[in-house]
């Protein structure tokens, strides 16, 4: 059997977790699914959205778990995410990897401050998993942290497992909330101005 | 939904048959999921359908191993506006048990019909289904010819049924031009019917009965996903299927 390595409490919790998925209709109940979730996957802070793909990514929509508020508020208002390693990453490779593989690909001073910034907050190792998100034509990044190094091979497949129903639950859910058709001038002073 | 009452076994099977349906494609990969939740669920048989509610007239049939000629006398006599089992389901639209349903539709039209069916060696069911909120609603059959089935099994389809549906209605969006496939007889029914022929005269010219003239007939409507006989001609002519 596919699944024989997983322990039987493993098959519950992810049978569980693609249940609460199925059921997510609002950025609060995917909120509320990412937080069940770190358990399985021995985090403690969790955080999911859209990113556009490409060199220069831009997060879009987001559903913070539970990273740190002040966190939270300066990575959007700085942009961070054109540094960080991890958006990067995944806004040009749809899979599951370790922080700890990612961050050796981005070493350049914005993106080692950044790395040093989020483990003032306690994000100091990670597992992200990413898909692409055809309807929106960007990549649905699921991030899981700890400041401690948990993180093992196991853990990659447990989201492996879960990602496209936690992507179906993230896209349902924000896929109810209407979008604002933007024009090219709306994008040009969008691109300007999005945090 | 209380997974502890599984074996380590049935939680790994239905994983993999979750992961299975999500990555369905074709109505082949529907029919292969509908094979293993058979297995999973101690059936013989088994198949899952959608169709439209209003109608019941079914849009998408994945068939893994129905007996044939009770498919085709089910479709060609639409025995479903009298299936007890197919009835029920789009009354209730949960898991439920055969005998629940013969219950629940004891007429004489409705036993005939489950008397009928025992023929083809299907005497006892379990079904589940899912109304989506639209016009469509799906219907999943698993038969035996022994009363196997339990309460456990339906909780087993409790699980499964949306992931199912999901997988079935996935496939109706996807299907494309290119993906319809008519067998050699219905290419051949299809090119009488754009040459205006009745059914009656389809039988006489290809020597077969009207009721399979009929059936094929059915089965091209559906899959081309068509109302009527003309609609179908006009998908048909649309889609490079008859020139």
């Amino acid at each position: 059997m596919p699944f024989d390595d997983l322990a039987k409490n493993e098959l519950i919790s992810i049978l569980e977790l693609i249940e609460i998925s199925q059921k997510c209709k609002s950025p609060e109940s995917v909120k509320s699914l990412i937080l069940a979730s770190k358990d399985v996957l021995e985090a403690d802070f969790a955080v999911c959205g859209f990113a556009s793909a490409g060199p220069q990514p831009m997060v879009t929509d987001f559903v913070n778990g539970n990273y740190p508020d002040e966190w939270v508020r300066r990575y959007t208002e700085e942009r961070l995410c054109l540094h960080d390693p991890v958006v990067r990453f995944h806004s040009r490779y749809m899979l599951t990897q370790f922080w700890s593989d990612v961050f050796s690909f981005y070493d350049y001073p914005q993106a080692n401050a950044l790395i040093k910034d989020a483990s003032d907050f306690g994000l100091k190792f990670g597992i992200t998993g990413a898909v692409y998100a055809p309807e929106r034509d960007e990549v649905a990044i699921f991030t899981f942290a700890s400041d401690r190094n948990r993180f093992r091979r196991h853990h990659k497949r447990l989201l492996d497992i879960l990602i496209t129903h936690f992507y179906r639950a993230l896209n349902e859910s924000f896929s109810a909330i209407p979008r604002v058709e933007e024009g090219n001038r709306g994008k040009e002073i969008l691109s300007l101005t999005r945090i | 939904m209380v997974y502890k009452d599984f074996t380590k076994r049935e939680l790994s099977e239905i994983l993999g048959i979750i992961q299975a349906a999500l990555a369905c494609k074709s109505e082949q990969d529907v029919i292969t999921v509908t094979g293993k939740i058979m297995n999973l669920v101690s059936a013989d048989m088994g198949v899952c359908a959608l169709g439209e509610i209003d109608s019941g007239r079914l849009l998408k049939v994945a068939n893994h191993n129905w007996p044939a000629e009770w498919a085709m006398m089910y479709t060609a006599e639409e025995l479903y506006k009298r299936d007890p089992v197919f009835l029920f389901n789009y009354e209730h639209f949960k898991s439920f048990e055969w005998k629940d349903a013969t219950e629940r539709f004891s007429e004489r039209p409705n036993r005939d019909i489950m008397n009928r069916a025992s023929e083809f060696r299907i005497k006892y069911g379990i079904s589940s289904g899912i109304c989506g909120g639209g016009p469509k609603g799906s219907i999943f059959s698993f038969a035996s010819d022994r009363n196997r089935f339990s309460s456990h099994h339906l909780k087993i389809l409790d699980i499964l049924t949306p992931h199912i549906h999901q997988a079935l209605l996935k496939t109706l969006d996807t299907q494309t031009k290119s993906d319809i496939s008519l067998s050699n007889r219905e290419k051949e029914v299809l090119c009488w019917m754009r040459e205006g022929k009745t059914n009656w005269e389809i039988s006489m010219i290809l020597n077969i009965s009207e009721r399979t003239v009929k059936f094929h007939v059915q089965n091209i409507e559906r899959k081309l996903n068509a109302v009527n006989k003309a609609h179908a001609i006009a998908i048909a002519m649309d889609s490079g299927l008859v020139v």
